[in-house]
Formats: C-alpha cells, structure tokens, sequence
C-alpha cells in the first residue's frame, strides 16, 4: 500500500464562454491529457475515475455524471468510480477523494476530472443557478449571490483594517497581467489599476475587474501511487500534505470578525503539518481568488502575513514573482474564469506544469513547493500541497 | 401559471407549507410580522438558522422564540449588476445583528444614502407574488432601515 501519491499527468482546456457542450468539454480535458503521457498509459490501466463538478443537473439537465464522462472517454474503471461535489472547491476535494483511494488501496490509477458548463442563453438564469451554491431557504431566496457576499466581507476588511479599494484591485491587476501569458485563461489582455477602479459597479466594494467571469471549462490530471509514479513520468509531482475544514455554511453564522477565517487556518495548518514545511517554504500558490479579497485574505490565513497586512504584503510586490511567494501565475479565478468543478484541477495542472518547469513564459523559477486553495464560501477551505521530492 | 410550466421553471424561494416544510412555524409567525428561531431546551441555544438538532449539544428538544424585529448593520453593500433572473437593481444586501445572532437579509424601501454601518434596521416582511404549486402565499424575511 502507498503512502503517498503523485500525479502524473495534466491537462487544461480553454476556459471561458465556449461554444462546447458539457460532453465536449469532458473530451477535450481528458483526451488531452492521456495522450500527454504520450502511450505510457493505455485507457485499461486507469482503474479509478473521479469526476469534479458541481451543477450539470441545472445547468445541462443532466446527472449521473462521473458514468457519462467515463463512457465518453473510453474508460471502464473495475475499482472506483465517484463524483466529487464540493461547489467550489470540488477540485481540491476530489484530489484529496483520490489520495484517500489510493492510499487505502481501493485504486492505483485514477483520473481527476473537473468540468463546468456554467453559461447558458439566459445571462440571469445562470446568476440564479450559481445561488444554488449558498443557502437557499435562508439567504440566495432573497436573490443573495456569492458577489454580494465576498462584498460583505470585503467591506469589513476595509472597516477593520483601512484596506481600499485600489488595494483591492492590485489583485485583479497582479492577476489579470499574470494571464496574459496564458492562452487557456478566459482573458488575457491584461489590466492596469485604472482599468479596474474604473470597470462597472457589480456589488459595493467590488467593480467588475474584483469579481471572477463566469466561464465554461474543464481540467483533468492522473493521480496514481508514489511506487506506479516512475512507470509514467520521470518527473512526478508528489502530494506532499492535504488539508480541509469546514467551520460554517451560512453567511450568518461566520466568527463576528468576518475577514479572519479560522476553517482557511485550520486546512493551512493541517496541509503544512502534514508536509512537514512552514509557510514561507512555499514558492508559488494558486489561491483561490473568486473575488480580488478572497486573495487577500488567502494571504492572512495561510500564514504569509499577519491579519490586517495582506493589502501591504502585495503591495510590496511579495505575492509576484521575485517575491516571497508568487501567487496565481497562471491568472487565479479572477483571470482564468471559475468553472465550479474545473477550477481546482486547473490549479493542480499548473502546480504540476511549474514544480516540472514546464510552465514556459509563467515559469516561477527554481519552484521546489507549490499549493492550491480552495474555498467553498469564506467558512469553508482545502489546501493541498506539492513538491517534487517525495 | 400551470403545473407543466412550474415544473420548467425555477423556483428560488423555499416551501414554506406546513405540508412540505417542518420549519413552516417560522414562516406562519413571518406572515404576522414576528421574526422566530428555534431555542434549545436542555442548553438554551438560540440558533439561526432554525432547526431540529440543536448545534450545540444534539438536543432535538427545540422551542419557538421571538428574535427582536429591530438590528444594527454589521456590514453591507449595494449590487448595482449582475442580478439573478427576476431581480433587478440596485439590491442593497447586508449582514445585521439581531438579537443574539447574525443575519443575513435584503433592505427594501430604503435610500441608499441611509445605508450606514450601525444604522437600526426593522423588520419589513417581504410577500412572494410568484405562488408554488400548491398555490401558497409566501413569505421572505427582508428589512428597512428604521426612520
Ligand atoms: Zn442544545
């Protein structure tokens, strides 16, 4: 048995409004990844899929998933087949689903696949579709979405600790620079900070540029034991440590200081414990941005700065390359676009792209240790961990 | 509206009925103007949201009490785009303290030029003009702020 796993292989679709079906988007992930390792892995050597994504029974009118996707690419896994659905940090959880697997023996070869197809023709029918991921009954029912409830939390920051809005946009314009040197990011034209202070109000602090597009994509990686690793790659990527917590669901029932999150401390703390590293070993991140003050606080609550000085810490350019940690190189959410169930395994990808230095023109150089993040709403968080020594 | 289209259509608010809901008791008071959570009886725990285990201590011994129909503004912020089907803006949203919790809630018939952080707020019940099937009337717990 394994006590350790390593993921092997990785690829990442175009993310944005794309003219692709649900299925469409299931193929061009993990076509592309299994032909990746170039015929080292045949479609009989995978024995366990698990599929990440959040909502296709309302937005595609389709359950059932994780079979759908196996039939579509040609795989019969004999040892395990699930869907992981964690809103928006499936990703990050069905990597973790897959380490448990592993590790208890129930599977040696799986594929992690996330997929969303979040747009449909209705513009509002796909806002009201992403309220699904809050609490309906008692706070989406009066038209709560999730850009209204970072915003709330944003504005407390800024109450607690003179945050501004300009340091707020320093993260969508650190981001959405970052992804002008990736062609899978839904925009790649770049940002300057008058851009985004003057881009349209969304939802008081936030203008459009704070707030992640909402996009179609798919992500898809192998994951496999650290003793099958070598059969399929040289360069491995090791899962070093993992991490989760979930404190609270509601937005009501946050700790009355509502940008200090304990469930982000606790999953950091469980990960860096776990990978035997402190927080400044990291060299680069991939956080989870859904809002330009969810990166902020990302920074507070996984250790890299102290409660209050996150606006400081990027302002000084310590979460940009050359810094103490370089954080979303591949653009974030923010940049790339969220596609729910996508979003992690395209953070897992470029984690893997970059501790392999093949990460071309968004190279983070000499990258030892790379993490990803998730949060679920601002009570929920998952932290993974990975180096390329095992 | 017939029963085919409902079934194609979504419906954002919750049953609230005494047929389809065990928490129907906060939406009967809702309908009379009081605002109700549910209390523990072996710890005394005042919850929001209400439920049938108490977070606390796993009690299902749970009372209905009164919230207070007046709070303070904790946090808020105006949505000026990107509204759900059904909406439209501005939507004023806000995080308030009532009582003994926090509560997330909607402000109706309010100038945003009120909206301040610590500005009283008073309930101000807000009724649902789409019916589900069954038709019944429905209710959502919305503020204002208070004059
Ligand atoms: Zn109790």
């Amino acid at each position: 048995m394994s006590k350790k796993v390593a993921v092997v292989a990785a690829a990442v679709t175009k993310f944005g409004f794309r003219n692709a079906s649900y299925r469409d988007l299931i193929s061009e992930a993990g076509q592309a990844c299994l032909s990746s390792l170039e015929g080292a892995l045949k479609p009989g050597d995978i024995d366990g899929f698990i599929l990440s994504t959040v909502m296709p029974e309302r937005t595609v009118f389709q359950g059932h998933v994780a079979s759908l996707a196996e039939e579509t690419l040609g795989i019969r896994p004999d040892r395990l087949s699930v869907r992981v659905e964690h809103m928006c940090a499936s990703g990050n959880v069905a990597l973790r689903t897959a380490y448990s697997a592993i590790v208890s023996g129930l599977a040696e070869v799986v594929m992690v696949l996330g997929v969303e197809k979040l747009n449909t023709p209705v513009p509002g029918e796909t806002i009201l579709n992403m309220g699904a991921g809050l609490d309906r009954e008692w706070e989406s029912s009066m038209g709560m979405t999730a850009p209204p409830v970072f915003a709330l939390i944003a504005q407390y920051h800024m109450d607690q600790y003179g945050t501004t809005e300009e340091d707020l946009a320093r993260v969508a314009v650190k981001n959405h620079t970052h992804s002008m040197n990736n062609p899978n990011a839904h925009f790649q034209k770049g940002a300057t900070l008058e851009k985004v202070l003057t881009s349209r109000v969304i939802s008081t602090p936030f203008k459009l540029l704070d707030c992640s597009p909402v996009s179609d994509g798919a992500a898809a990686i192998i994951v496999t034991s650290e003793e099958r690793a070598k059969d399929f790659t040289a360069k491995p990527v090791y899962l070093l440590g993992t991490g989760q917590a979930v404190e609270s669901f509601t937005l009501a029932n946050l700790p009355d200081n509502l940008s200090h999150w304990p469930a982000l401390v606790k999953a950091g703390k469980a990960a860096y414990n776990m990978a035997g590293i402190q927080p400044q070993d990291v060299d680069l991140a991939e956080v989870h941005d859904c809002f330009s003050i969810a990166e902020l606080l990302a920074y507070e609550g996984l250790g890299w700065c102290d409660q209050g000085e996150s606006a400081a810490f990027l302002k000084e350019g310590r979460s940009d390359y050359g810094g103490n940690v370089v954080v979303n190189p591949r653009g974030g959410l923010l940049a790339c676009g969220h596609p729910l169930g996508a979003t992690g395994v395209a953070q897992i990808a470029e984690i893997f792209w970059q501790l392999r230095d093949e990460a071309g023109l968004r190279q983070v150089k000499d990258a030892q240790i790379g993490l990803t993040h998730n949060n679920s709403g601002p009570g929920e968080h998952t932290v993974n961990i990975f180096g390329i020594e095992n | 509206m017939t029963t085919e289209n409902y079934v194609f259509t979504i419906d954002p608010v919750p049953m609230q009925g005494k047929e389809h809901n065990k928490l129907y008791p906060f939406y009967e008071a809702l309908k009379e103007g009081r605002l109700t959570t549910t209390s523990c009886l072996d710890c005394a725990k005042v919850a929001w949201p209400p439920r049938q285990t108490c977070p606390a201590c796993w009690s299902s011994k749970m009372e209905w009490v009164d919230l207070p129909t007046t709070g303070t503004i904790i946090s808020f912020t105006i949505q000026e785009a990107g509204f759900p089907i059904g909406y439209s803006g501005p939507l004023i949203f806000a995080l308030i303290k009532v009582g003994p919790v926090k509560f997330v809630t909607r402000l109706v018939d309010t100038d945003r030029a009120d909206m301040h952080k610590g500005a009283n707020v008073e309930l101000a019940v807000t009724r649902v003009d789409t019916p589900a099937l069954p038709t019944e009337a429905r209710v959502l717990p919305t503020f204002k702020i208070s004059k």
